[in-house]
């Protein structure tokens, strides 16, 4: 749920509205936001399972100290999105345990 | 901004301490830099939204993110460079500092270096505390406050330090419902003002109880809380609570990587967060030019970091030859502002004994009902606000029972009603003579312990003026709820007007009227459906 108007704080500014996808799935949410804002605000919690056990996990710190939010981020696994901005276009996926490195071999 | 090479005075990290310290070194003559490895500078300020306690030197009835940008446009007036983004990997022998910006790592020499580092919060294990939804009471802040996003609409909190009173509050200031915050004690850890301040909006505190286990398969579904008693935790089945966001404000822990790896001696002290680095009084540690100041040498408050900031920035300066105006008289001034802060702090304990006789707790079983320990005024200022000395003009009354280091109802009163004078920590005195009720202290009172009421407002009934934060605001004419201290509805009544003018920095003033019989006991209104 988002915070659009607060007592305090006043109305909320946010970046520009743009498209991401969510293991496949079309999302929406706004420009320079963490990622885990965004899918939080959606009502999703859950980012990914544990290696171990595959217990469910998801945002604990907020700010990049726990690793606890971390999901394969355009191919990258172990993308920390409690502290990573939120670009149109992302692709942005459910991570197993460490996950596995998908990027895309550069030719020369 | 390109990061220079080498620079006079490094100042790690960009809280209340650093910041406040870069601004001193640079009052002095020196030239200091300041690093930090956040997307936004202001450390733990800008999550705080509340009014904070302290004097006028310490910024005090600001809000935290107000301070943490005054203490900002102070550094960039004075153009110290604040580098964010900007991780500190390492310091090694020769000041040679070794940072991470950009996925590219480089080094900076320094002369003096002033480590800053805050703390962290501590984790608390229990069966189910890796499901998504349970995180620290600092993750639920910065969800809320700086990314605007609520994570979840009913919330539990575990422990009752100022910590977890103060993010109750703002958790339903953004909207949510705050289910109670469990404590293990037989006591708050907070100041008693926080804690009334909750309960009143009728969040309940559950003393001597504990969280056993949280359930839910994708995130959080239920809490079980289960009160402590002889026989511990286990075996005895508790309360489960529906809940989605379970917020853990269980402590903080001092940043001590860089200070440990530096080679700085360590001391311990468990009051102020365990392991810190031995200081000397200019705030040096046993590494020669190496400072420290603020969370990092024991947990304490924003006003002590400031303090300890400045003190560190004049001394750094100094010893590299600089000769602050008149600096004996500045540190002398800043060392007794620490001990009037510090005073406070020793006398703590012996306010936490006092806490636990003058105000008694109610503590019913969980399985009983309304489960809800109550936190009751002491009886002094009950028997005051019930038998008010004068029927004809409006008074005040100021719920402020315990020594805080607090002084902003003095300094707002226009008419000197209000006396607090020296030390800080002293109890607010009230000279009714002088009042002339224009509610400005109900606003500035950083916990909301400042109330108005006015008997001779209409045959049966009395108008309250109270401070409220919520949103939606009361309309005039609406009716409302009227609460007690525990937050229990005993009453309706009518909204006379709601104030939100400038002075008052967002807190609206309203006013109730309330039935005679009853208004002395009124704290809170509802105003939903
Ligand atoms: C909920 C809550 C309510 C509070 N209310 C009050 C109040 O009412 N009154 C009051 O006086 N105090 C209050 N405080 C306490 C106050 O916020 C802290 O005491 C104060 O912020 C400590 O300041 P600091 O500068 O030492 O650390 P911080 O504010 O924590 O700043 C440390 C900075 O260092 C940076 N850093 C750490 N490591 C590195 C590294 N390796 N490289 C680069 N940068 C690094 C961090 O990013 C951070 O920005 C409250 C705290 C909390 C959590
Ligand atoms: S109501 Fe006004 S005059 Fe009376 S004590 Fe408060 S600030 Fe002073
Ligand atoms: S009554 Fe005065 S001293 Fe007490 S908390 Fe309020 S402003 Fe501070
Ligand atoms: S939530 Fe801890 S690193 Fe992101």
């Amino acid at each position: 749920m988002r915070i659009n108007d607060h007592p305090i704080l006043g109305r909320a500014k946010r970046g520009r509205l743009v498209k991401f996808a969510l293991d496949g799935k079309k999302m929406t949410g706004f420009e320079g936001e963490p990622i885990a804002a965004a899918l939080m605000a959606q009502g999703r919690k859950s980012f990914g399972t544990y290696g171990k056990r595959g217990t469910p996990r998801g945002l604990f710190c907020a700010v990049g100290k726990c690793t606890d939010c971390v999901m394969t981020v355009d191919g990258l696994p172990g993308v920390r999105t409690c502290i990573t901005p939120l670009k149109a276009g992302m692709h942005i996926e459910t991570q197993k345990g460490l996950g596995e490195w998908k990027l895309k071999k550069k030719r020369k | 901004m390109e990061i220079e090479e080498e620079a006079e005075i490094v100042v790690i990290g960009a809280g209340p301490a650093g910041l406040s310290a870069s601004i001193s070194a640079a009052l002095a003559g020196a030239k200091p830099i300041v690093l930090d490895e956040n997307l936004s500078p202001g450390g733990q300020l800008f999550k705080q939204i509340h009014k904070f306690f302290g004097s006028r030197e310490h910024f005090a009835g600001k809000r935290g993110f107000e301070i943490g940008q005054a203490l900002l446009e102070e550094a960039k007036e004075l153009n110290i460079p604040v580098h964010l983004e900007t991780e500190v990997l390492g310091i090694f022998p020769g000041n040679q500092i070794v940072c991470l910006k950009d996925n590219k790592t480089f080094e900076i020499k320094a002369r003096r270096v002033i480590l800053a580092t805050g703390a962290r919060e501590r984790a608390l294990a229990f069966p189910g505390w890796t499901i998504p939804g349970v995180m620290g009471a600092g993750a639920l802040q910065t969800m809320m406050n700086i990314h605007r996003v609520l994570p979840g609409r009913r919330i539990l909190i575990i422990g009752a330090g100022n910590v977890g009173l103060i993010v109750a509050h703002q958790a339903r200031l953004a909207g949510a419902e705050v289910v109670g915050v469990v404590e293990a004690r037989s006591e708050i850890g907070g100041y008693f003002v926080q804690a009334a301040k909750i309960l009143r909006m009728g969040v309940p505190i559950f003393l001597n109880h504990s969280i056993k286990s949280v359930y839910g398969r994708e995130s959080v579904e239920e809490a079980e809380i289960v009160r402590l008693d002889e026989c511990g935790p286990y075996g005895v089945s508790g309360r489960r609570l529906g809940v989605d966001v379970v917020a853990l404000a269980v402590g903080l822990l001092p940043q001590t990587e860089l200070a440990q790896q530096a080679g700085c001696e360590f001391q311990y002290n468990g009051e102020l967060g365990g392991f810190i680095p031995k200081r000397k009084p200019n705030m040096e540690t046993s590494v020669p030019g190496i400072y420290v100041a603020g969370d990092l040498g024991g947990i304490e408050e924003a006003t002590v970091a400031i303090e300890e900031g400045r003190l560190a920035g004049v001394s750094a300066a100094e010893s590299l030859g600089y000769t602050p105006q008149d600096k004996e008289q500045k540190k002398a001034e800043i060392k007794s502002r620490l001990a009037e802060l510090r005073y406070v702090g020793e006398k703590k304990s012996l306010s936490l004994l006092t806490r636990a006789t003058t105000m008694l707790y109610e503590n019913r079983s969980p399985s009983a009902g309304r489960s809800m320990s109550a936190l009751r005024m002491p009886s002094i200022l009950r028997m005051r606000s019930a038998a008010t000395s004068r029927a004809s003009a409006p008074e005040i009354l100021i719920e402020c029972p315990e020594e805080v280091p607090c002084n902003p109802c003095e300094e707002v009163c226009p008419r000197g009603a209000i006396e607090i004078g020296s030390p800080i920590t002293n109890l607010p005195r009230y000279r009714e003579a002088r009042c002339t009720g224009c509610g400005l202290c109900i606003a500035a009172c950083p916990a909301q312990a400042i109330f108005l009421i006015d008997r001779s407002f209409s045959q049966g009934y009395a108008r309250l003026d109270l401070p409220y934060e919520e949103l939606p605001l009361p309309r005039k004419q609406q009716t409302v709820g009227l609460l007690d201290r525990e937050g229990k509805k005993i009453a309706r009544g009518r909204v006379i007007k709601t104030r939100r003018i400038k002075a008052f920095d967002k807190t609206a003033v309203v006013s109730v009227a309330a039935p005679q019989q009853i208004a002395h006991s009124i704290r809170y209104i509802d105003c939903r459906k």
